[in-house]
């Protein structure tokens, strides 16, 4: 179950009329639609919509090497899930070529993404203005929550990658105490000779019934 | 006197000098002559007493025969050391008589005593010879029978030289024992002037025996090597099979002396509680050991040391009850199947071969749990109970599992990768950690599994189960190792993976092996491929789009036997190589008409005839013939390179492969792998593909000039297959080691 809010600025605390309510309806569809999509490839990409440079080649973003932590900041992922709500909505939106019969103007969409322990926000800002005979309605704001517990995966994870600084094996029993702790499940995979994948699992954040996963890659030292 | 007359004149001196100085301690010499009394003063007491009392045992200075007790005695009030002689000399004369032969003769100093000689006793009768060990020593202390004794000074060696050689040493019997001709071996035994015994080396006969040194009794098998040294003490080689009877041990339970060290060693033999064992097992007085620099095996489990951490490279104590010990120990219950280590201040390597009775451990897997300091570890055997062995720690130890380490200290639980996979199983067990320090908590284990998994989290949870095996455990997966799921497989791969219509028994099975193969599979082959399907079915398939779909039975017995190995997955992915250079769209008509495929999958019989179904119009204008494609079939000596090409044929893609060596018989094989490879260009390419991954020494015959199948055919095509990327520069140098053409 999503649990997903909206708000509108234009014809504050009114109904909006029946062809704004049209356009509005379908920016909403498509903002939590890209939302959902950008949140889950964030995840499954390590805190990134493309693979960064430093990743394997199946493209799983890589946080540990030569002692050295490649980790993301929460700050990074929010501009990095802020940026490509942008692109994607931009997109999606298709300069609302469907609308023939409206007169529809559209601004810069800038989008503010916060991660939270519990949920993900998103306040996207989507200057939309409506020309119809009877006037012009303007939407702006669209609120999005998602229940995704990015905020405590990330912290998790950071807890394993500062732990994993000081030595060059995997720390199963701090893996344990965090998963426990924060009702997480964590996978590994070899993937080659010294990389292993980690893949961080969360029951509690479910979305169209699918897990959100997070998945990293840490290269060790062949002992 | 001339020049040569003088020099022989004084080697004659000379030689007669030496042999008086050879002689001078000499008091008396017994030979086959008899006794000849040397010491002027002893000579004339035996002339006096002796051949004045008995003329017939003397002769021409020599005493001849055995002289009466009774004169004996009267000799010895006058000369008690020249009695002593007599009583020796009495004693050979009487070994003489009964068979024995002087090979060397004895020498007696003023004494009395025996200081050289040598004697062949015969095997028909028993001598006693006590006395001509040393002077303390009744004759009847050490009786023989068979040997052949030697005196120097104090020490006197006794050889086996029969075969029914036997030795009495104050009751204990030493026979048994193969003759040194014919073990080729030393044989003997060699005592000091008390009858005790300095060394002995004998090989047991196929009787086996106990044999008693010093204080310690010790059990030979049959054929097994003794040897013995005062110093360092008992060793037994057990030959291959052999059984130990009875452990050593003491003979007199009050006495602390005379007690040896005994070693018993073999490549495989059992204890007499039926423990097999390989290599040197230690036993001092009821106490038994393993040195941890012998890598003796005890019921497969091998005891070493570590090699980086040499905090300890002494012994380990082995007990056979199984009850908790101290120490740097292991105490085995083999009855029970449970076997406990403990160190005190060790940190010594228990590896659990192939055959032993406390985990299951594949050929050539790794197993080994490694105690620190401190430590006390137990393994119980499960299986009458379903489940995997229980791996019980208190204290800091590691596990070794094939190219992994579960390492417990400082407080963590570490898993150490060591970047190599020597096989794809490991050995199953479950691991739990006690103690108040419990980092993972009294919820907690750690399983690991016959693939190479391993899962952290809490037991009596129903969220998994393993049933693979004898496994059969159910626990909350809360961290897994290595546990393939749709999506792991597919962030690890970064290809999309899709199962239609498969069990998940065959769908679980299916992802380990892919996980196992694409693991062995060179990354720029793996990148040609986008997606893997499978889908129930038979039959493997790859697609212009990348994409490849292989069959699974709905049985996962159908799949391990049929459809899914890791030279199929090489064969297909040959395929999507292959065709990644055709339009998609085009392609796939292409393969529908070749194949009389739909939606890529074939669910029925299989391959049509192409000749039959194709309509060649189409294509040939789907399928344009690669700059590959006409090497290979260049290379292949594809019948229609340089020939006409048949009324029926399209092009090289869609015939039936006819090459001019296979039509006329010229060269072995036609240069294919097998008959299915002959169906046309597509298959001749992945069949190639699939056996160099899978089964590089296929080839040796065929690419190597000296063999009778050899066909330069195949060598041609394995180049291309380098060539073009199909094979890795590693996979075709194996295939080219392994012919030893390289």
């Amino acid at each position: 179950m999503i649990l997903i809010y909206f708000s509108y600025t234009g014809v504050i605390k009114q109904s909006l009329p029946p062809e704004a309510q049209g356009v509005y309806s379908f920016v909403r569809e498509c903002v939590e639609k890209e939302a959902v999509k950008v949140i889950y490839e964030v995840g499954k990409n390590g805190g990134y919509f493309f693979p960064p440079n430093k990743s394997t080649d199946s493209g799983v973003a890589i946080y540990y090497e030569n002692g050295k932590d490649y980790m993301p900041s929460k700050k990074q992922i929010e501009d990095e899930i802020s940026f490509f709500m942008n692109k994607k909505l931009f997109f999606c939106t298709k300069n609302f070529v469907d609308f023939t019969n409206l007169e529809i103007t559209q601004g810069d969409i800038g989008t503010k993404t916060t991660i939270m322990e519990d949920e993900v926000i998103l306040d996207v800002d989507y200057p939309i203005t409506i020309n119809n005979q009877g006037g012009a309605t303007r939407i702006n704001d669209f609120r999005f929550n998602l229940p995704v517990r990015m905020g405590i995966i990330h912290d998790s994870i950071n807890y394993i990658t500062q732990e994993q600084l000081s030595h060059e094996s995997i720390c199963a029993s701090c893996l344990l105490e965090i998963s426990e702790k924060n009702d997480l499940y964590v996978e590994i995979m070899d993937y080659d000779e010294n990389t292993m994948i980690f893949i961080f699992r969360d029951e509690n954040s479910k979305i169209n019934e699918v897990v959100f996963v997070w998945a990293f890659a840490n290269k060790y030292k062949i002992e | 006197m001339k020049a040569n007359n003088r020099k022989l004149f004084l080697l004659i001196l000379m030689s007669v000098l030496l042999l008086n100085l050879v002689s001078a301690g000499a008091a008396a010499i017994i030979g086959m002559k008899g006794l000849e009394v040397l010491n002027p003063g002893a000579a004339a007491a035996v002339n006096q007493i002796i051949c004045l009392t008995e003329p017939l045992s003397c002769a021409a200075g020599f005493v001849v025969g055995q002289v009466q007790s009774e004169v004996i005695s009267t000799l010895a009030k006058e000369s008690p050391e020249t009695a002593k002689m007599i009583i020796a000399y009495n004693q050979i004369k009487g070994g003489i008589n009964d068979g024995a032969e002087i090979l060397e003769e004895f020498e007696m100093d003023s004494n009395g005593e025996i200081t050289t000689g040598k004697m062949l006793f015969g095997d028909e009768k028993v001598s006693n010879i006590g006395n001509l060990i040393g002077s303390g020593i009744k004759a009847e202390d050490i009786s023989v029978k068979g040997v052949e004794l030697s005196k120097r000074g104090e020490t006197t060696t006794i050889a086996f030289s029969k075969e029914e050689s036997i030795v009495n040493i104050k009751g204990n019997k030493f026979e048994n024992i193969v003759s040194q001709d014919k073990a080729g071996l030393p044989t003997f035994i060699e005592l000091d002037s008390n009858g005790g015994i300095n060394e002995a080396r004998f090989t047991v006969n196929e009787n086996g025996g106990d044999y008693v040194f010093g204080n310690t009794i010790v059990n030979a098998p049959p054929n097994s090597k003794v040897s013995f040294n005062k110093y360092t003490g008992i060793n037994i080689k057990v030959e291959d099979g052999g059984q130990i009877t009875n452990l050593p041990m003491i003979k007199d339970g009050l006495q602390n002396s005379g007690n040896y060290e005994t070693v018993m060693e073999g490549k495989e033999f059992t204890l007499p509680n039926g423990a097999r064992v390989s290599g040197k097992i230690i036993q001092r007085g009821e106490e038994t050991f393993v040195n941890l620099d012998d890598g003796t095996k005890i019921e497969e489990v091998e005891f070493f040391k570590d090699q980086n951490n040499l905090q300890y490279t002494g012994e380990i104590q082995i007990f056979f009850d199984g009850e908790k010990r101290g120490g740097n120990s292991a105490s085995f219950d083999l009855e029970n199947k449970k076997i406990l280590l403990n160190s005190e201040n060790g940190n010594f390597i228990s590896r659990f071969n192939e055959g032993n009775s406390f985990m299951k451990v594949d050929k050539g897997d790794f197993a080994a749990i490694q105690n620190f300091p401190n430590s006390e570890i137990e393994i119980q055997n499960r299986d009458n109970e379903g489940l995997i062995p229980r791996v019980s720690t208190e204290g800091d130890f590691v596990i070794y599992e094939d190219g992994k380490k579960i390492e417990n200290s400082n407080g963590k639980i570490n898993i150490h990768d060591e970047g190599y996979k020597k096989t794809t199983t490991t050995s199953p067990i479950e691991i739990f950690v006690l103690g108040d320090d419990n980092i993972l908590g009294e919820r907690n284990t750690i399983i690991v599994d016959n693939f190479n998994r391993i899962a952290i989290g809490q037991r009596d949870d129903d969220e998994i189960s393993i049933n693979e095996g004898n496994i059969n455990i159910k626990i909350s997966k809360r961290v897994k190792y290595n546990y393939p799921t749709k999506e792991n497989i597919e962030v690890l791969t970064g290809k999309e993976i899709v199962f239609e219509d498969v069990s998940e028994g065959s769908e679980y099975l299916a992802l380990g092996r892919l996980r196992d193969y694409l693991d062995n599979t060179p990354n720029e082959i793996k990148n040609v491929v986008a997606g893997i399907k499978f889908k129930g079915g038979i039959g493997a398939h790859a697609r212009p789009d990348g994409n490849i779909i292989f069959g699974v039975d709905k049985t996962a017995r159908g799949m391990e036997n049929y459809d899914f190995d890791y030279e199929t997955l090489r064969h297909e992915f040959a395929h999507a190589l292959q065709l990644k250079q055709i339009d998609k769209e085009k392609g796939d008509k292409f393969l529908e008409y070749l194949y009389n495929k739909q939606d890529g999958f074939s669910t029925g019989s299989g391959l049509l005839n192409a000749f039959d179904k194709i309509n060649r119009d189409i294509a040939e204008s789907l399928a344009e013939t690669t700059p590959f494609e006409k090497e290979w079939a260049e290379s292949g000596g594809y019948n229609f390179i340089d020939e006409p090409i048949p009324e029926n044929i399209v092009n090289i893609k869609t015939i039936m492969i006819i090459t001019k060596e296979y039509t006329d018989g010229s060269l072995k094989n036609g240069g294919f792998v097998n008959e299915y490879g002959k169906t046309n260009i597509y298959e001749d390419v992945a069949t190639f593909t699939g056996k160099v991954a899978a089964n590089p020494s296929f080839f040796k015959g065929h690419i190597d000039p000296k063999s009778p199948d050899y066909n330069p055919i195949y060598r041609k095509k394995l180049d291309l297959l380098n060539k073009y990327k199909f094979i890795s520069e590693q996979e075709y140098n194996k295939v080219l080691e392994e012919a030893g053409v390289k």
